[in-house]
Order: structure tokens, then sequence, then C-alpha cells
């Protein structure tokens, strides 16, 4: 589809994307944004049925004077606005967020922990981190050797089998990481850099193929990894108690609390299932080639630590 | 808290249906209905939390009992330990002054 065929749809009836499980339709009525929403999301599958829409996200001017002033834009979620008015500037990244958004707080029937994901070998690796941990850039080295990419953003948990659900979409890379990635693989795909939101400078880097077209396959837990970037460091596993897991993935969780019962019993269930670590970094090919020595423990995940 | 009130206060936990439970062993990690928040105790603290869902007791009552379970000293320390653990607990919402 051309950017023109893709403006068209975005300003019309909207562009319908399978975004992992979710039938995601997105309307702009700002110029120029087609050609990065074609750019990011050029592998994922349209949906050309008239069927339901779990997310319906609209980027447009914010409602009263703005409007007619034409200041500023707004995320529109079942044409109700969810952020303040923004520059339209950084309508790419806000778009971004407001996906997040509704990932964050409408699929209460999984458990939704803030964690990268990524698989081999059918099992899961979850990688709970705060902002400058070094979660996203260590998800997207990853996903450029041979890692399938589930989510850079959540860990969607299905509580009735503990199973993984995959949500491929662009992972967030932010100030110097960007750059860290051009280097790291200079056939990724990163977007130009968008500065001035509230987190700096972020551009975001393309999903690998692989991973969107295994959107369907989910993957079962087998480590939880807390990273943990540090200047200068070697790439180390230090094994952390299920417990202190538990409570990390717990603190960062989206609906934890709402679940109650629930979110316990299938978060403390997938912590008994997985080996727990934390991961210190600094040289992204050593903590690859780290992980990919991870790889032959992953038939006996039962063993790892955290016992 | 006073030798008095120590000696005098009994202490009660929340209900079972208010608490979820998983036992790991060296640590018990428990999830409060109430608030919301996830505790990790020590297999003391999680067995003085059943003592008390099974009746009220004081902190020396508790101290007795606990040294049975756990085949320690029931001396002032791990009274004093108790203490403070009620006062604790009490914050958390995991227990409460018994009417």
């Amino acid at each position: 589809m051309s950017d023109l065929e893709i403006a068209d749809r975005l300003r019309r009836d909207g562009l319908r994307l399978y975004i992992g499980p979710f039938v995601t339709r997105i309307r702009v009525t700002l110029p120029g944004l087609a050609e990065h929403i074609r750019f990011l999301y050029t592998d994922t599958p349209l949906d050309d049925s008239d069927g339901l829409i779990d997310f319906d996200i609209k980027l447009g001017p914010p409602p009263g004077i703005r409007r007619w002033l034409g200041l500023g834009a707004t995320v529109y979620v079942d044409d109700v606005m969810q952020f303040m008015p923004f520059d339209p500037a950084i309508a790419v990244p806000m778009f971004e967020w407001g996906i997040n958004w509704c990932v964050f707080n409408r699929p209460h029937q999984y458990l939704i922990l803030h964690a990268a994901v990524l698989e081999r070998g059918g099992h899961a690796v979850i990688m709970p981190g705060p902002p400058g941990s070094g979660k996203s850039t260590l998800c997207a080295a990853l996903s450029l050797r041979g890692w399938r990419l589930l989510s850079d953003e959540v860990a969607m948990i299905r509580p009735s089998d503990r199973m993984i659900l995959p949500l491929p979409r662009p992972v967030g890379l932010k100030e110097e990481s960007i750059e860290v990635i051009r280097r790291f693989e200079p056939s990724a795909f990163v977007s130009r850099p968008w500065p001035g939101t509230k987190k700096g400078t972020i551009a975001h880097m393309r999903m690998p193929p692989e991973s969107v077209a295994r959107a369907g396959e989910m993957a079962s837990p087998a480590w939880i990894v807390c990273p943990k970037y540090t200047s200068g460091a070697t790439s180390r596993f230090e094994p952390i108690h299920r417990s202190q897991a538990m409570l990390y993935a717990a603190d960062d969780a989206f609906n934890y609390s709402l679940l109650a019962r629930v979110g316990f019993e299938t978060l403390a269930d997938v912590v008994e299932s997985c080996g727990c670590f934390e991961f210190t970094y600094d040289d992204l090919d050593a903590a690859v080639k780290a992980f990919d020595e991870l790889v032959p423990t992953m038939s006996t995940p039962m063993e790892g630590v955290g016992a | 808290m006073t030798a008095e009130t120590s000696q005098t206060t009994k202490w009660i936990a929340c209900p079972p249906s208010e608490l979820s439970w998983r036992d790991w062993g060296d640590v018990v990690v428990v999830y409060h209905h109430g608030s919301a928040d996830t505790h990790q105790l020590t297999p003391l603290g999680a067995e003085a939390i059943r003592s008390l869902q099974a009746a009220p007791l004081t902190a020396a009552e508790l101290r007795d009992r606990l040294s049975q379970v756990f085949e320690v000293e029931s001396d002032q320390d791990l009274l004093r330990y108790l203490e403070q653990l009620m006062l604790r607990f009490d914050e958390l919402g995991l227990v409460e002054r018994a009417p």
C-alpha cells in the first residue's frame, strides 16, 4: 500500500491493523504521518473486515479553541481525549504512547506486566525494568540477533494457562540508545529521532518481520531477568530470589492489583516456573552472547535459580 | 509499647479471605486484598499471622506458640521482636488490636 493510500485510509475510515490479538483502528487527521506509520508497521497485517475493533485511536487537533487556532494535537481513544494537547512535531511518539495507553488500560483479561519479552525455542524471557535500566536497548539487540520479539513494553500473560501473548510493536529507543542500536546493527530499521518529548529524544525500531509473522504463537515463561545497564560492567547473571523477582514485577505491573487474587496467583505461578536473575551489562555483543549461552538450559527452566 | 500493654493487648490478624499466600520455604509472599500490597515475610512472620488468624493472642502468648513451632528459646529478645513485628503488621493492615 502506498503512502497515499495509507494517508487516505487514515483520513477516512481508518487503517485497521492486527497488533497481536487486537484489531487497532487508527485515524489521523494530521498531515504527514502516513509515511511514518507505514515505516513502523510495514509488516503488520491489515484487517479489511468490518468486524469489531479492540483499540480505536485517533490523532487530531484538540477540541475547543485550540482546534480553530490550529494549535497542537492530541490522542483520542474511543473518541475521548486521553492526552493533554502536544506539539504535532512529536505526533509519532505520542501515537505510539496512545497504543500503549490502550494496552496498559484495556485488556484486563490478561495480567499485564511492564516488561520486555523475547523468546527462543518456545521459552520466553521476561525482562521487567524501570526507565534507564537498559531494558529496551537490550531487547532491541536481542531481537536483532535471533530472539523473537514478543513485546518491548508488556508481558501479557493469560491467567488460564500462564502463557504469554505476543504483541509485536516497534521498540522505543531513547537518547543515546538510538545511536547504540544503529551502530550495533546498521541494517536495523530505526526511525528518525523525535526530539522534544517528555522522555527526551525518541526513535522507534521496526520489529523484525519474523516477530510479526509469528504474532499468533504464544510462549511459555522460562526466566525473569531484571536488566541493569552499568557502564563498564561485565555481562553477568546474578541469581535473585523468586520473591524478589515477584515484587519487582508486581511493582511495575499495570493491572496486578486490579486482578487481585488472579493477578497474585498468576504471577506467583509464573515466578515459580522461571529462573530469576539480575543481569548487569554494558557491551551489547557480550550481553547477547551471555543470553545465547542460556539457551541449552532452556529445556530445564525449573533448574534455574530462585528456588 | 509498655510492658503492661504488651501483656494485655491481644492481636488478631485479618481473616483468611483477605490474604493470598505463596510459601517458598525461606520466604513467604502474601498478597493483602485490603491494601492490594504484596509483602515478603519470614516464615516466622507468616506463622505469626496464621496463629493470629486462629485466635487473638498477646505478644507473649504468640512468643510461646512460635517458640514451640520453630523450636527456639522463648526469651525476651523474641518477645521484643514480636512486639515490633505486631506494630509493623498493624501499620500494614495485616493485624489489629483485638476488641
